[in-house]
């Protein structure tokens, strides 16, 4: 599960956000006062939330590649293109874990501001990426 | 010709990333509408001439599916080409939408496979159509 996690979210970042994530190699956490999270709700084979929680420096520069260097990026499409980021990488890993026939509902994106989410997720991937940190986070009911 | 298109999605970001990719494939396009889900789109499409739909599955207020299944049953948008653009893995739900007669591309997308599938479900090549508006073949 834990790889299909790595899998899902740099995956995710590379080709949606153009940014390119390593695995954190040590034990360093996110700063929960700088962080702001995106959580996605599913139900289906199995029910759950991820969770993708990260440091809020990054998100300027994902939402610059994305949408644009000359696009108007104000706090409203910030906090989308975390929400984006976190569908995405639902969607990608259910069917890894659940398997190609499994059918998932996924809830719109809920933002969360300074939240400490490291609470025994069932599953995590922790990435560093060159303006900071971001988490996955993926727990089952 | 130039293409009216109409992207239905409930991120406002990925909106946003499909039309910068839409100006930036060499489709000679048209006007570009947004709706952000199904029950939006629909309204669009009775008010608007729209050539090509970009729909998302997950959406609030009325999902993707259910707004193919409506534009399938009205005589008048029956013929839309419609690319799903959706995180959407489930083989039989795809199964499901393909039976609709709709293109698939599954998010995240480089932006040359949005290019060509657009391409290829409109016939253009290098920019100039070679088919009429609303004459689409599957």
């Amino acid at each position: 599960m834990e790889q299909a996690l790595y899998r899902a979210a740099i995956l995710t970042f590379e080709e949606l956000g153009f940014v390119f994530p390593t695995r954190r190699a040590d034990d360093s956490e996110i700063n929960d006062a700088r962080s702001v999270s995106a959580s996605v709700a599913f139900k289906g084979e199995f029910d759950g939330t991820l969770v993708v929680q990260v440091e809020r420096d990054i998100l300027p520069p994902i939402a610059a590649n994305m949408l644009g260097e000359d696009a108007l990026i104000g706090e409203v499409m910030l906090i989308d293109v975390l929400g984006e980021i976190a569908n995405v990488i639902c969607g990608n890993v259910l069917p890894e874990i659940g398997g190609k026939t499994a059918v998932f509902q996924l809830d719109a994106p809920q933002i969360t501001i300074q939240k400490s989410y490291a609470v025994n997720p069932s599953s995590s991937a922790k990435l560093d990426l060159e303006e900071g940190r971001a988490d996955v986070l993926l727990y089952l009911n | 010709m130039v293409f009216n298109i109409l992207i239905v999605d409930d991120s406002a970001a990925m909106r946003s990333i499909i039309q910068k990719t839409l100006r930036l494939s060499g489709l000679p396009l048209g006007e570009l509408f947004q709706a952000a889900n199904g029950l939006e789109g629909l309204k669009m499409l009775e008010e608007n001439w729209i050539d090509l739909a970009l729909v998302d599955i997950n959406m609030p207020v009325m999902d993707g599916e259910t707004m193919i299944n409506q534009v399938r049953e009205n005589p008048d948008t029956a013929e839309l080409p419609i690319i799903v653009v959706s995180t959407e893995s489930s083989e039989a739900r795809i199964e499901r939408l393909r039976e609709k007669q709709v293109q698939f591309i599954h998010k995240p997308f480089a932006p040359e496979v949005l290019r060509e599938t657009i391409f290829n479900l409109t016939g253009v090549e290098n920019g100039t159509s070679t088919v009429s508006s609303g004459n689409f073949d599957f």
